[in-house]
């Protein structure tokens, strides 16, 4: 066994005997399952409701006497988002962007019955799914795990011990990194399935991989953050207190903005459809006509 | 012969404070040599620069006839050390935590090297196997020892070894010190314990705010006098 992987089983003692982060890791690892089954549950709902929604739009639709094709445009259509497998994990910008848009011809409509716009900014905590808890309180588990990793080591002068007996600070410092990154490949695994249920149900292999890829990444960021300020912070009082608050107070901040910031984002990449006045002469005689024949008038 | 450990005009500056100023000793092999001081004379500074913990301002320190900066792993690897608060883990038995450190160490030992090395430092069977959390210092201070027998290096640091122990302890550890200078291993000690350093020391070196004062040293098959010792000691601390 190397050294680094030595002490970092020797981390994982300490930590399996140490009731508040067996408690800890417990209650994640409950939450995460909760949340996971209430936002499968959730999602399964949304998907039917919408997929009936769908039916019950492409029936009315359809049942229209015959008309002429360019005056059927003028009646519209209300189309569908259904959720996309991987909203068992992140229900993703639906919130923001809308799961529907009527769809009628010379306009462009904007899209429905986005939740964001009906509710207060709760971000992150407005429904607690398993994305949230990897952005917020994964990051919170790896500073009480690894904030006093070396703190703990300098304080009780093991660290002298270890250093004088001739391990190197680097070969310390691989092996707690070693500890915490297999924090992180564990709560991988649950990301893991996920994805893999998600191409299954008919999900892009890319997406689903650059899911798991972005979250891990997330993740090893954060552990490396952690066990930079373990190493940097000279007493706990300033790591847990001062460091550890801050670090937590940035986990928040950053899952409370996220989901605003990324929808922002793909708003600005790709604009949605708004409404636009029509000028050519042309498109204003066919609104004319359209407005004549209003879906309510009689055909 | 090159003396084990040796400091040659010594300085050390941290802070902008003269911790060590021109201090020169060394100490031969076999011999248990004890730095004895007040409180911030410098005793363990001196005595980490061995380890290179410390950088020093001036003045060269040698290991074995290596500078310690030449090549502090060798340096490390010849000494084992013992801080003032026999620093082991907690949440660990005696076993495992000199398995784990012996394994860092790159040292292997088996349970009947471990049970003897407990043998040697008196610790009992039956305390062996609990958490070092719930150990008296005296206890864990035995099991910092076996740990230091098990490297089986030629060179102790002792940091206040008896500081916080019981009468009863600090007896038991200065048996064990003088079993294990006898064995042949070079010891240096700091203490501010004048009757303890007096009881196992070949020499001591008395230190007093940076510099090395004055030095006594024990004549065959006697110990070294504690009231010459304490009196002088007593005046350097009082000038």
């Amino acid at each position: 066994m190397s050294p680094a992987t030595r002490i970092a089983r020797e981390e994982w003692r300490l930590w399996l005997r140490s009731r508040v982060v067996i408690a800890a890791a417990l209650i994640i690892a409950a939450l995460l399952a909760a949340t996971s089954v209430l936002t499968i549950n959730r999602i399964a709902e949304e998907q039917a409701q919408r997929t009936k929604q769908q039916v019950a739009a492409e029936e009315t639709f359809f049942a229209q006497p015959d008309r002429h094709p360019h005056r059927m445009v003028h009646y519209g259509h209300y189309a569908f988002r259904p959720p996309p497998p991987l909203a068992v994990f992140e229900p993703g910008v639906d919130a923001v962007t809308g799961q529907s848009i009527f769809v009628e011809g010379h306009r462009q409509n904007t899209a429905m019955f986005a939740d964001t716009k009906a509710a207060a900014d709760l971000g992150g905590f407005a429904a607690l799914t398993p994305a949230s808890l990897y952005k917020f309180l994964l990051p919170l588990l790896l500073i009480v795990l690894g904030h006093a990793m070396f703190l703990r080591e300098r304080e009780s002068g093991t660290l002298a011990v270890l250093l004088a007996q001739g391990s190197s600070g680097s070969r310390l410092a691989r092996g707690k990194a070693m500890a915490l990154f297999s924090i992180i490949a564990i709560f991988t695994i649950p990301l893991l399935v996920v994805a893999a249920y998600s191409v299954a149900l008919g999900e892009s292999v890319l997406a689903a991989a650059s899911l798991v890829a972005s979250y891990f990444l997330y993740l090893c960021a954060w552990g490396a953050i952690v066990l930079g300020a373990s190493i940097l912070i000279r007493q706990r009082a300033i790591s847990l207190g001062g460091a550890g608050v801050r670090l937590a107070m940035c986990a928040t901040r950053w899952t409370r903005r996220s989901r605003s910031i990324l929808a922002v984002r793909s708003i600005v990449r790709v604009p949605p459809p708004v409404f636009r006045p029509l000028s050519s002469r042309s498109a204003r005689t066919a609104a004319a006509r359209s407005r004549m024949s209003t879906p309510s008038s009689p055909a | 012969m090159t003396a084990p450990l040796e400091a040659r005009y010594l300085s050390l500056v941290r802070e902008g404070n003269a911790v060590l100023d021109d201090v020169s000793f060394s100490v031969a092999a076999g011999e248990n040599f004890a730095l004895l001081g007040g409180n911030g004379a410098g005793k363990s500074s001196a005595l980490l620069t061995f380890l290179g913990f410390l950088q020093t301002s001036a003045g060269e320190v040698l290991v074995r006839g290596q500078s310690v900066h030449g090549d502090i792993s060798a340096a490390r690897s010849a000494i084992a050390y013992l801080p003032e608060a026999a620093s082991l883990y907690g949440h660990m038995s005696a076993y495992e935590n000199l398995e784990y450190f012996l394994d860092l160490a790159g040292r292997s030992a088996s349970r009947s090297d471990l049970e003897s090395a407990f043998e040697r430092v008196a610790l009992a069977g039956e305390t062996r196997s609990r958490r070092l959390q719930s150990y008296s210092k005296g206890m864990r201070q035995k099991a910092a020892i076996a740990l230091a027998l098990l490297r089986e290096t030629p060179i102790l640091l002792l940091d206040e070894p008896t500081s916080g122990l019981d009468p009863v302890a600090i007896d038991e550890f200065h048996d064990l010190v003088k079993t294990l200078a006898a064995s042949g291993k070079t010891i240096l000690m700091v203490t501010h314990d004048v009757y303890g350093a007096c009881q196992v020391a070949d020499r001591v070196g008395l230190l007093r705010r940076g510099g090395l004062v004055g030095s006594f040293a024990a004549e065959p098959g006697k110990r070294i006098d504690t009231e010459m010792v304490h009196a002088a000691f007593a005046e350097r601390e009082a000038v």
